[in-house]
């Protein structure tokens, strides 16, 4: 290759590169940041408009009585907050919701050996 | 005596046919640096995963060349050949990438999309690395001059991604994939080393004490959209990157869907140690000493360093830039992960950011422009194939 292709050649790929590189990102940028913001606006107003509104009043009511727990005989009151938290992590209501809390009849199989063919057989 | 003349016969004839008699010196050197790569494998765990396969791969060719001969008539082809057609034909890149989608998150990318640009500017390395690989041959050292499709296959090290540069070199210069490959991972494994020195000669203490803004939470939906957009995009602008960044996109849908578990898991685990195990073991085999001791992988080892040096500065420069307009909001530090190399070149911006301030921590904001270095030198490696293809 001659001298003059060889500058012709590397300030091509030099500039067509960094173009073509730059030209891409920012485009992703733009088209990530208009999305992305477009996303979090609607969300965080569905979330606003989710939330209980608070009524303005010159005394704090009184709250709701809740409906006892039902607890079965033997359970500590341990388990049942760790089981009212439980709940609450994964259906996001509060104990207040909870009715009961009694055991199951007793499996003859082993837990863990429930826990694995479940993991095994839960994609089909 | 018809007895021994017969033994001596079968004695002579199996040293004939043994290592000793068909290997040249060049042979028992590479098997040298193969040692050499499986110490630094093995005791330093300098990119281990990689480096022993590719070790192991380059001793075994040493030992016995026939391991990569292709099928004749009379003999059926090496068990290395087979295996390395999935190299050849650019097929274990692109899967390599389908598990690192399955296995990144692009959360912090997409709470801060502005992590594109450094990792844009991060792959200066590249182009001013060909530049150089195309001017070497004027210095008048025999045998060491390269072509445009050679130059290019070279100046993607600077990418610091080593199936795209595979994945480069395999469709421009194939002649070149060992010494390309090896220097491309050795240096990936050095960025600890290659790259602190640069961001502190190039950054002000000021600079390098920025604490950043914490990011905001990304939700699930923005990260599912993440890669069908990017897919789209870039393929419809740039088809030679889509079979690395839409692999890498697929890999990254499975893993953020959630639907697809089992399939996620395998792409992040089974799927790339197997095929880490061929590419590894077949680009190590590429090493035979006739071709690897030659000036030109000299002058491969020094380009490759060339362009990481560059990459990184690009990157750290732009980070200043941002710096600059941002009102001191941005970390220059953060711009020399743009060079890709997951995620050790995020690992190094946090630990030179702490350096200065131990309670900065840069690691999150860091993976923004680590991940968007590795669509960046996909991007890149399109445009390479592109030109000179």
């Amino acid at each position: 290759m001659d001298p003059q292709n060889e500058v012709l050649l590397s300030l091509t790929v030099l500039l067509t590169g960094l173009v073509v590189v730059f030209a891409m990102l920012i485009f992703l940028t733009i088209v990530i940041k208009i999305y992305g913001s477009v996303i979090y606006n609607t969300t965080k107003k569905r979330r606003e408009s989710n939330k209980p509104k608070v009524e303005a009043a010159p005394t704090p009511a009184p709250a709701p009585a809740s409906a006892p727990i039902e607890v079965e005989e033997g359970i500590s009151g341990e388990v049942v907050a760790a089981i009212a938290a439980a709940v609450y992590m994964t259906y996001g209501v509060s104990a207040s919701r909870i009715r009961s809390v009694k055991r199951a009849a007793a499996n003859p199989r082993s837990l863990w050996g429930e826990a694995g063919r479940l993991e095994n057989t839960r994609p089909f | 005596m018809e007895i021994i003349n017969e033994f001596l016969n079968s004695i002579v004839d199996i040293f004939k046919s043994s290592g000793f008699a068909t290997n040249d010196w060049r042979n028992y050197i590479m098997i040298g640096i193969a040692c050499v790569l499986l110490y630094l494998a093995i005791k330093r765990e300098f990119e281990p995963l990689l480096l022993l396969p590719i070790a192991f791969g380059m001793m075994m060719v040493n030992l016995y060349p026939p391991i990569m001969a292709e099928p004749t008539d009379a003999a059926n082809g090496g068990l290395f050949y087979y295996l390395y057609l999935g190299v050849k034909l650019g097929i274990y890149p692109p899967l390599i990438f389908l598990g690192i989608g399955a296995m990144t998150d692009f959360g912090p990318l997409i709470a801060n999309p502005k992590s594109f640009l450094l990792g844009a500017a991060a792959q200066l390395g590249i182009f001013v690395t060909f530049i150089g690989a195309i001017f070497i041959g004027n210095l008048g050292i025999p045998n060491l001059s390269f072509t445009a499709q050679e130059a290019g296959s070279i100046a993607i090290i600077g990418g610091a991604d080593g199936p795209t540069a595979i994945f480069v070199t395999s469709k421009l210069a194939p002649q070149l994939l060992g010494p390309i490959a090896v220097a491309a991972y050795s240096y990936m494994a050095l960025v600890p080393i290659i790259q602190p020195p640069i961001m502190k000669a190039l950054t002000t203490k000021k600079e390098r004490s920025v604490v950043m803004e914490q990011l905001r939470p990304v939700s699930k939906l923005e990260k599912i959209l993440f890669p069908i957009i990017v897919t789209i995009l870039i393929s419809l602008l740039l088809p030679d990157a889509a079979p690395l960044v839409g692999m890498l996109m697929l890999g990254n849908l499975m893993r953020e869907s959630g639907v697809v578990n089992r399939i996620s898991n395998t792409a992040q685990n089974e799927l790339m140690n197997i095929i880490t195990i061929f590419l590894g073991v077949t680009v190590g085999a590429t090493a035979k000493g006739e071709v690897f001791l030659s000036p030109q992988t000299i002058g491969i080892v020094i380009l490759g360093l060339l362009a990481f040096c560059f990459g990184t500065a690009g990157g750290v420069l732009f980070g200043k830039l941002m710096y600059f307009f941002t009102k001191g909001k941005v970390n220059p530090l953060i711009g020399s992960a743009g060079v890709s190399a997951v995620p050790m070149a995020a690992r190094v911006s946090q630990k030179v950011g702490q350096e200065e301030n131990p309670g900065n921590f840069l690691l999150m904001h860091a993976m923004g422009p680590n991940v968007a270095g590795v669509i960046g030198s996909a991007v890149a490696a399109g445009v390479l194939i592109s030109i000179l293809g």
